[in-house]
């Protein structure tokens, strides 16, 4: 999961360089909030309380 | 602020960003292998040096500045969390400590600093403001840290995949797939 989101950082690198501004910021962002999911389920799986 | 300015300070934030990461894999390359919220934090500043990526290709813009904030601010809540997980003495600590102080706490400092930076650069520089017309350049500075992040971020994917694999261990001890 980590290695494909350092993948899509590549491919977004990528796509600026070859001038597709938008693409590459639709991937970066897409790589944050893929993170931010595993960063969450990384959190709620290690942490057990109860609300 | 001048245009040229801001770019250049641009590739500043460019080649700091990629100054810690070259670090992080001399130390990782030194035997000590990254912990999931590790790479986490390394996935964030690669992330955070996207925004000044753009600007330099792009031109100078607020959407290309709120991509580093994002980041930056993701890049915090993983450190804070990892300094928690250790900050009650007793409990613990992952790696080795520099300046008395653990990398995953330099790494919140390091964000903080970035959102800084950030908000200053956006106060202070008035054409973020308007929106220019995309302009497309690939001169020295484009060229310069392109390579730079492309060169890092390509091997930080090839060490993270050898790593982990699909899931990371909580401890690595060596690489999955060697």
């Amino acid at each position: 999961m980590s290695a494909l989101l350092f993948f899509m950082v590549l491919g977004s690198l990528a796509l600026a360089w070859f001038g597709r501004r938008h693409w590459s910021m639709t991937l970066v962002l897409a790589a944050i909030a893929l993170g931010v999911v595993w960063f969450g389920h990384h959190v709620t799986s290690a942490i057990h309380i109860d609300l | 602020m001048s245009y040229d300015l801001a770019r250049k300070i641009n590739l500043i934030f460019v080649l700091g960003i990629a100054g810690v990461l070259a670090g992080s894999l001399t130390i990782q390359f030194g035997g000590e292998y990254p912990c999931p919220l590790c790479i986490l934090q390394r996935l964030a500043f690669v992330l955070m040096t996207m925004g000044p990526l753009l600007n330099l290709r792009f031109g100078v813009r607020q959407r290309h500045y709120a991509i580093s904030l994002f980041a930056a601010l993701f890049g915090m809540s993983v450190s804070v969390r990892q300094v928690l997980l250790h900050v009650v003495p007793g409990t613990g600590s992952y790696g080795f400590a520099v300046l008395n102080m653990h990398l995953y706490t330099w790494a919140f400092v390091i964000f903080f600093m970035a959102v800084l930076a950030v908000a200053v650069m956006l106060a202070v520089h008035k054409e973020a403001e308007i929106v220019p017309e995309v302009v497309q350049t690939r001169d020295a500075y484009v060229k310069v840290a392109f390579a730079v992040m492309g060169l890092i971020v390509a091997i930080m994917a090839v060490a993270t995949l050898l790593e982990c694999g699909w899931q990371c261990p909580d401890n690595p001890t060596g690489y999955k797939l060697l």
